[in-house]
């Protein structure tokens, strides 16, 4: 919805900018046209009446007698001062100035009037006079009007308007225009002269211009609606054009483009809407569009090839997850890999890294009372190692079953490798035969890391001699071997350099300090926990950097020829239904320790309290499991019994004992068991460790 | 275990035979809650009591709180291992053991 709201603005501002543009063009090129073509017109119809003007005072100049003129004129001075005021208002006085006015006028005077009242009524002129300036004073000494605005013959008037701008009046003044009382004139004063040419008087004319003033305005009012109209049209006209050339275009090709994907996934159009586009606007847009569809055709032709290639990278990577799962198959995995053997107890581990790498490991029984034990580590990473790996595992299996030496194996395999190695891979090799009925073995290195050794009741330790080269350097190869002997309790940890060469985020390496001190945070534990615990201290170190190589481990642990007896475990629900099994479990074995009957009732409520303290309140109200764990000691002669629960934490030996003092009325109900144990057994010890709680027992019998 | 009741007008002797646990004493409790009204004197024969764990010594404290109200309580024949269990936990001082 948003995205449509979007267009749809994103169009009407492109027509909208279109209009603004035109609009801003328009008034400016209208204004630039009106002001031209009014000056322009105004100018030439100013000349024209300033010519006019000036051709009929001209005109007029000509026709009269200059000297006539001056002797009127010197004849009015004579009956004094003129007074229009009063000749208007006072009848005897306008009588008698008339009376003297009309005494100078003779026939010459009346006939150049009439030439004046010609000139003016042919020619449209509104005002034709003739006056004579004397100083900065002028005196009328005609005036073709019959009206009562006509200036009387010596009326006179101080100089006034543009004659006083000009230099020489008595020469006349250049058409002039102006709008006062009169309206709009057009005016222009020429001299009339002697016969001497000199200035005798002046004739005035003025051309009403009323009339060409109104024009004007209608002339620049028709031009302003002209402009508009012509605007409008323009303006729909570039819209449409613009729609037409550029909008349309655009929105077809931007539907088109969206629609790129879905008409990809639909299969059964057999061509895209970008390919059925047809724009022919014959310019950029055009373009636009065959660059569209050029980069359609190749993004699909790229696709193609990418889908190929895809197709390709993933067979090649199912095939090499095969190749890996197949490798990883090899490995014996399923542990305990002899149940049925007590002597010793082994486990092994390898984590790959992304890439099909070359480290194995390997253990067989070659007989009744040998086993064999490989580490190896093929040189190089990817197929070729994992070939060779596959190779060297099976030539090593297969001759240590016909029987031999570690030397002798290896001396053997080495030849078989070399042959034909034109890879010049090559493999380290730690192979060690061990007899389980004596504890001794033969063991071989070549160019392997130290096995870790623990002695009973030591610490795991690196076991450092010369090594023999790798297998599958040299033909021909001798190898050494050398002697060593396990006793009961003794463990052994072999592994590759993806353990002491697993690298942090700093580029530090995990070492074969970081490996003791991992294997020494339980010396004696089971070869998976062993495993398991350098797991977590690698995974600790090494935190978020990626594994660049496999990390493999075996572990093995002799117990001696007679095995180590495990001590016997019960786990079943704690619930109180359960309670007589779990004091079967103990019972049975008590009294195959001949434990005095005493002793074993005593016992029996020790198990019987912390039973039931489990049953009822560990997993409250859910049921949880208890283990009940039986074992035996010497001197003094004692049994232990640990019962461990995943419940809440929960140390019982942290309670308080009841007071026994109390009466019976003020004894609480309960809270009488756990204080039982203490007081009847010898030892009572809690632990809680690993999200368990271990309560151990020990009572000497 | 076995529970074996002999009451001789407002007197009740109660014989108990093996195991006094947790699984068991839910039994004595539940009998002793229909029993013991109106009883003056209760007795628990323990000769043949082999065991008892504190589930067993929790019903008998909650015995003698119910008697010391309305009448008296003894144990008799208690055997040396149960008798130790008394000391330990004090009981000897709470209940009147013949």
């Amino acid at each position: 919805m948003s995205k449509s709201n979007k267009k749809k603005s994103r169009l009407v501002s492109l027509r909208f900018k279109t209009v603004a543009v035109i609009i801003f063009a328009a008034l400016v090129l209208t204004t630039i046209a009106v002001t031209i073509s009014y000056r322009v017109y105004s100018s030439t119809m100013d000349n024209h009446y300033k010519t006019l003007s000036s051709n009929l005072a001209k005109t007029a100049a000509s026709q009269l007698d200059a000297g006539a003129l001056l002797r009127y004129y010197e004849a009015v001075k004579q009956i004094g001062e003129y007074d229009d005021a009063k000749y208007w208002s006072d009848v005897s006085y306008k009588d008698e100035y008339d009376r003297k006015a009309n005494a100078i006028k003779d026939d010459l005077y009346y006939e150049m009037l009439d030439v004046l009242f010609d000139i003016k009524e042919s020619n449209g002129v509104k005002y034709l006079y003739v006056q004579i300036l004397e100083g900065n004073m002028i005196t009328y000494i005609m005036d073709a009007d019959d009206t009562e605005e006509q200036c009387q013959l010596g009326t006179k008037h101080a100089v006034s308007g543009p004659a006083k701008e000009v230099e020489h009046p008595e020469d006349g003044i250049p058409a002039f225009i102006t709008n006062d009382t009169y309206g709009w004139l057009c005016t222009s004063v020429e001299p009339v002269r002697d016969d001497n040419g000199k200035s005798i008087a002046l004739v005035g004319v003025d051309i009403s211009m009323d009339e060409i003033m109104q024009d004007r305005a209608d002339y620049l009012r028709s031009i302003i609606i002209f402009m508009g109209i012509a605007v409008i049209i323009l303006i729909a006209v570039i819209l449409i054009a613009i729609v037409i050339a550029l909008i349309k275009p655009i929105n077809m090709l931007s539907d088109a483009a969206r629609s790129f994907v879905q008409d990809r996934s639909d299969e059964q159009k057999e061509d895209s809407a970008i390919s059925r586009l047809n724009i022919r606007t014959g310019d950029e847009v055009e373009t636009l569009c065959d660059s569209v569809k050029q980069m359609e055709r190749d993004i699909n032709r790229y696709i193609v090839n990418l889908t190929a290639i895809t197709a390709e990278k993933e067979r090649i990577g199912a095939e090499l997850n095969v190749a890996a799962q197949i490798q990883a198959d090899m490995l014996p995995r399923i542990f305990p890999a002899f149940p049925d053997r007590t002597e010793f107890d082994l486990y092994a581990s390898m984590t790959p890294a992304k890439e099909v790498g070359g480290d194995f490991y390997d253990f067989f029984m070659i007989d009744d009372s040998h086993i064999g034990l490989v580490m190896a580590d093929v040189s190089g990473k990817g197929v070729p190692a994992a070939l060779f790996m596959v190779i060297a595992k099976t030539l090593i299996k297969n001759r240590s079953m016909m029987g031999g030496g570690p030397a002798e194996i290896l001396k053997y395999v080495n030849d078989q490798l070399c042959e034909g190695n034109e890879a010049e891979l090559f493999v380290t090799v730690w192979l060690a035969v061990i007899d389980i009925t004596t504890g001794k073995g033969i063991a071989a290195n070549a160019g392997h890391e130290h096995p870790a050794l623990r002695r009973a009741d030591g610490s795991f330790e690196l076991i450092k001699y010369r090594h023999s080269p790798a297998v599958a350097t040299m033909e021909g190869m001798r190898f050494k071997e050398h002697e060593f002997e396990l006793h009961p309790g003794d463990s052994l940890f072999v592994y590759t350099d993806g353990v002491t060469e697993a690298t942090n985020a700093e580029t530090i390496l995990f070492g074969e300090e970081r490996l003791t001190d991992a294997l020494n945070i339980d010396p004696g534990a089971k070869p998976a926990a062993l495993i398991s615990n350098v797991r977590g201290a690698i995974e600790k170190f090494v935190g978020e950097a990626p594994q660049f190589d496999d990390i493999t481990m075996l572990g093995f642990s002799y117990a001696g020829p007679e095995g180590k007896k495990e001590a016997p475990e019960l786990t079943l629900d704690a619930t109180d239904e359960n309670l007589d099994s779990a004091l079967a479990f103990i019972n049975e074995r008590l009294e195959a320790l001949e434990c005095p009957a005493k002793t074993q009732m005593q016992i029996n409520v020790a198990v019987e309290e912390l039973f039931v303290n489990v049953a009822h309140y560990a997993y409250a109200p859910e049921v949880g499991q208890i283990t009940i764990r039986f074992e035996t000691a010497d001197d003094p002669r004692r049994v232990l019994i640990t019962f461990i629960d995943q419940g809440k934490q929960y140390d019982p030996l942290a309670k308080p004992d009841p007071d026994i003092t109390l009466s019976a009325e003020e004894r609480p109900i309960g809270g009488l068991g756990i204080f039982m144990v203490k007081k009847s057994m010898d030892d009572m010890r809690y632990e809680y460790k690993d999200g368990k709680n271990n309560l151990t027992i020990t009572k000497n019998i | 275990m076995t529970i074996t009741k002999n009451q001789n007008g407002d007197k009740l002797t109660i014989v108990l035979e093996g195991r006094l646990d947790t699984t068991t004493s839910p039994q004595l409790e539940a009998e002793l809650r229909t029993s013991v009204n109106g009883i003056s004197g209760l007795t628990f024969d323990f000769e043949k009591l082999d065991y008892i764990s504190s589930a067993g010594l929790r019903v008998l404290l909650a015995a003698q709180k119910v008697m010391n109200k309305q009448g008296e309580m003894k144990i008799t024949n208690v055997k040396p291992e149960i008798m130790e269990i008394f000391d330990v936990t004090g009981f000897v001082d709470i209940l009147s053991i013949e």
